[in-house]
């Protein structure tokens, strides 16, 4: 590690529990860089997970952190932000607590647009209980609890926050590493809710199962699949079909929800 | 409280020369580095540790220290 960065992280809780070759460190890594640049006052940033290997992180990291209940992070990330309007708030959580048990609080907070920083670690997989599917394992993948590939259909997780009034919607991957630091970046400044999905690899649970190979060969596969806007619309429908986007997907302006709440405070104090 | 400047790919100052460290203790040998270093210094040694084996040929472009997920790698900027 270097010594610039050290002050991020509970040193103490180091190795981190992931397996070889996680990407949540390198997530982990962008995250602390993000804060460094924006100067964050790390006695006045939260770090709010749920349950999961992803919501893990907020344990190794040296800010105010709360490590909740599976699905729940958003939930006591909105109580947090609604008291204290004033701290940095971020939301560290995986694809299945965010977008399975969590789902409804994710569409809600993005519905009130309150102003929350939201990374959703997302490796196609429920890494930590062993392989099932969730709602973002891509149709046909292998998982423990589909052997013979997903019958089901992912989640377009971005289309779902920019449909349900996300401000600011944005998607990196674990090789995008400056993409990924930048969008943390931009995803703060924004006043009001943000999603930041990263794609990121399950060598363990996810990779196995789908014949990926090593953790590297996991983040080439990233490296080749994920392409900026500008890419992508120069592709066939048929190189299109194994793509995705990475960079800025959506950006707009609506009331930030704490900031009308304290309008609503300060009209009827003023009588 | 740190208002550090760092780059853009890596955390790394673009500096050079530039020993790398690894830092056994937190290794976990999952290869990265070694995948993603273009110039071959780092190689798989005696039970799959990590070993810098030519150090002469590291650019310091911080590639591996961007990749590691587990924080194990360190640049230093040699005395000059
Ligand atoms: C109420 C409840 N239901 C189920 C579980 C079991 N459980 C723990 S983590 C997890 C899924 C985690 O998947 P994800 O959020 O994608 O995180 P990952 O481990 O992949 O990072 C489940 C179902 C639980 N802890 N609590
Ligand atoms: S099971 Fe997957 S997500 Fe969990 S620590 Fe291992 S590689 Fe990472
Ligand atoms: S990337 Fe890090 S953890 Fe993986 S082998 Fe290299 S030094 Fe060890
Ligand atoms: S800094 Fe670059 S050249 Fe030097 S060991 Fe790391 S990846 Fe290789
Ligand atoms: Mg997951």
């Amino acid at each position: 590690m270097l010594p610039e960065i050290e002050q991020y992280f509970r040193l103490e809780k180091l190795p981190h529990m992931w397996c070889p070759g996680c990407g949540n460190g390198i997530v982990l890594h962008c995250l602390v860089k993000a804060i460094d640049k924006l100067c964050l006052d790390q006695d006045r940033t939260v770090m709010v997970s749920g349950i999961g290997c992803a919501a893990r992180a907020s344990g190794y990291l040296d800010f105010d952190t709360l490590h909740t209940t599976h699905g729940r992070a958003l939930a006591f990330a909105t109580g947090v932000k609604f008291a204290k309007p004033e701290l940095n708030v971020f939301v560290l959580t995986g694809d299945g607590d965010c977008t399975a048990i969590g789902g409804n609080h994710f569409i809600h907070a993005a519905r009130r647009n309150i102003n929350l920083t939201t990374i959703v670690f997302n490796n196609n997989i429920y890494g930590m209980t062993g392989g099932q599917y969730s709602p973002m394992t891509p149709n046909a993948c292998r998982a423990t609890t589909s052997p013979y590939g997903n019958l089901e259909r992912p989640f377009n997780l971005a289309e779902l926050a920019i449909a349900a009034g996300a401000t600011f919607v944005g998607r990196a991957t674990t090789y995008h590493t400056k993409q990924l630091t930048d969008l943390i970046i931009e995803g703060y400044k924004n006043n009001g809710f943000s999603l930041i999905e990263v794609v990121t690899h399950c060598p363990t649970s996810f990779g196995r199962h789908n014949k990926m190979g090593s953790p590297a060969d996991m983040l080439k596969w990233q490296r080749d699949h994920g392409v900026t806007a500008m890419r992508y619309e120069n592709l066939s429908p048929e190189e299109r079909s194994d793509k995705f986007i990475v960079g800025v997907l959506h950006r707009c302006e609506a009331p930030e929800y704490t900031a009308e709440y304290q309008k609503l405070q300060e009209k009827f104090r003023g009588r | 409280m740190g208002c550090n400047i760092v780059t853009d790919l890596s955390s790394v100052p673009r500096l050079r020369p530039a020993a790398v460290v690894i830092n056994q203790a937190w290794c976990k040998k999952c290869g990265i580095c070694i995948a993603f270093c273009n110039k071959g210094v780092l190689a798989f040694g005696e039970g799959n540790r990590v070993e810098v084996a030519q150090p002469e040929n590291c650019v310091g472009c911080g590639l591996c220290e961007n990749f590691c997920p587990d924080y194990a790698i360190n640049l230093e900027v040699a005395d000059q």
